[in-house]
């Protein structure tokens, strides 16, 4: 296993990134996972809930993309917890902005629906040398 | 101008009721004193009206400071007047004639500090109204993107493996199972949705006559019919394709049990050709892997030689009802 991934570094045996993703909705998971798959990264985690995120944060990962509503929870301390291991991330959510409202996170929210090239442009905010 | 009366944004103006007793009492005094000197000055033209200048006091007083200081207007403006200028003058003792005058004057005066009060409730209830309609429209928004993300990926999955001509049938097919669960959680946005009147609805294509079904009374939260549906839709479709509705005599059995913790339920597949568990990873078996988080529920095919069994198992017990106020998802 490759180790001390940094901030944007890549990792993973395949000289992919690693993907976590957080997302509640099944079908819209698979999709997103399709579309990760599409830009070549690698998807190592993909949960559904709050405290499989938490868990997943502290695993090999590159960057995550986290719903923000989980079934009426938020994801919002996974994405803490993110920040403080200085691992990129960006929200997907049906709120748009609109949903980090209230909050102190100044990150790239992706509103759904989205495309590929939307993805894309997202991962390269967070990721600069990404693509 | 009817038009500009009419509209409801008229009601925005009218000022809310001051909050506070001594904040009224104190919009009050002004009243008094200002209708007491009105009357004062018109004094020498006018005769006849001892409290003329107190009824709009008593109307513009409980506008801005609400039904105590209205309250307290009526009555200190009619002790004023009664005292000054109802016959005989500068004194409480009033003629017997002026005694209807004065019954009169607080009559009408509690008649209007009643209506003006009716109009601050209407308005405070319009008020809670539009926020009611704000959020509702704010959450129907969102649920309507999640919806259409949800298409999106129901588009992109079906997509995967399958050239252009297929693609479309299956993916209409798809959207109308989605359509169809839907529509039943739309009837009745509060209420969990029927286990046994989804798979009537989403199985009717399928025909209906072909399938037994057998289970006691079983809800699904409303957020999790969707996948159910699209999960017995996906089912249907491989039985009719490879399953025992592809042969003329095969029939399924759907049966369950809800023992107040989980649903299971069974569909099973009988008369029709052995069947084998797919090479491929389609969008059934997809759907079937993901649509339950870890612990959350199950889904397990067995290919047997008599027939397709599959059983689902969902959680209906705490942590599976939605806590939004709408079911939403995303």
């Amino acid at each position: 296993m490759t180790t001390g991934a940094g901030q944007n570094g890549r990792a993973g045996a395949s000289g992919r990134l690693r993907a976590l993703l957080v997302e509640d909705e099944p079908l819209v998971a698979l999709m997103i996972e399709d579309m990760l798959d599409d830009l070549g990264v690698e998807v190592a985690r993909s949960v559904t809930t709050l405290a499989d995120a938490m868990a997943a944060v502290e695993t090999e990962i590159d960057f995550a993309l986290l719903d923000i509503n989980l079934k009426g929870e938020r994801s919002f301390p996974a994405a803490e917890a993110l920040r403080k291991r200085g691992k990129p991330f960006l929200f997907v959510t049906g709120y748009g902005t609109l949903g980090t409202h209230g909050t102190d996170f100044d990150v790239t929210v992706l509103q759904k629906p989205f495309t590929i090239a939307d993805l894309r442009a997202a991962l390269t905010r967070i990721i600069p040398d990404f693509g | 101008l009817r038009g500009v009366l009419d509209t409801p944004s008229l009601l925005r103006y009218l000022p809310k009721p001051s909050r506070g007793f001594w904040r009224g009492q104190a919009i009050a005094a002004t009243g008094v004193a200002v209708a007491s000197l009105l009357r004062l000055l018109m004094d020498p033209y006018v005769a006849g009206v001892p409290f003329i200048t107190y009824f709009p006091a008593t109307v513009v007083v409980s506008v801005w400071g609400g039904s105590l200081a209205g309250i307290s207007t009526l009555v200190a403006g009619g002790a004023i007047a009664a005292f000054f200028w109802l016959t005989p003058g500068y004194t409480f003792l009033v003629s017997g004639n002026s005694i209807g005058a004065l019954v009169a004057f607080f009559v009408l005066g509690s008649l209007m500090i009643f209506m003006v009060h009716l109009l601050h409730l209407a308005v405070a209830a319009l008020t809670v109204a539009e926020r009611r309609a704000d959020i509702l429209a704010r959450e129907m928004r969102h649920r309507v993107a999640n919806v259409i993300t949800l298409v999106q990926s129901i588009s992109r999955l079906t997509a995967r493996g399958t050239d252009t001509k297929a693609y479309q049938a299956l993916f209409e097919a798809r959207l109308q199972a989605l359509a169809k669960a839907q529509e039943l959680a739309a009837a009745t946005p509060d209420l969990p949705v029927d286990l046994s009147q989804l798979l009537t609805r989403v199985l009717e294509p399928f025909d209906l006559s072909r399938f037994d079904l057998n289970g006691g009374a079983a809800s699904l939260p409303n957020g999790g019919g969707l996948m159910a549906a699209l999960l017995f839709h996906e089912l249907g479709t491989n039985s009719m394709k490879y399953g025992s509705l592809s042969a003329p005599d095969g029939r399924v059995s759907i049966e369950w049990q809800n023992d107040g913790r989980d649903i299971r339920l069974e569909w099973r597949e009988r008369g029709g050709p052995a069947v084998t568990a797919p090479a491929r990873t389609g969008f059934g078996s997809r759907l079937a892997q993901s649509i339950f988080p870890p612990g959350g529920g199950e889904v397990s095919m067995s290919y047997e030689a008599a027939g397709l069994r599959c059983t689902v198992r969902f959680p209906v017990s705490a942590g599976a009802a939605e806590t939004v106020m709408l079911p939403a998802f995303g």
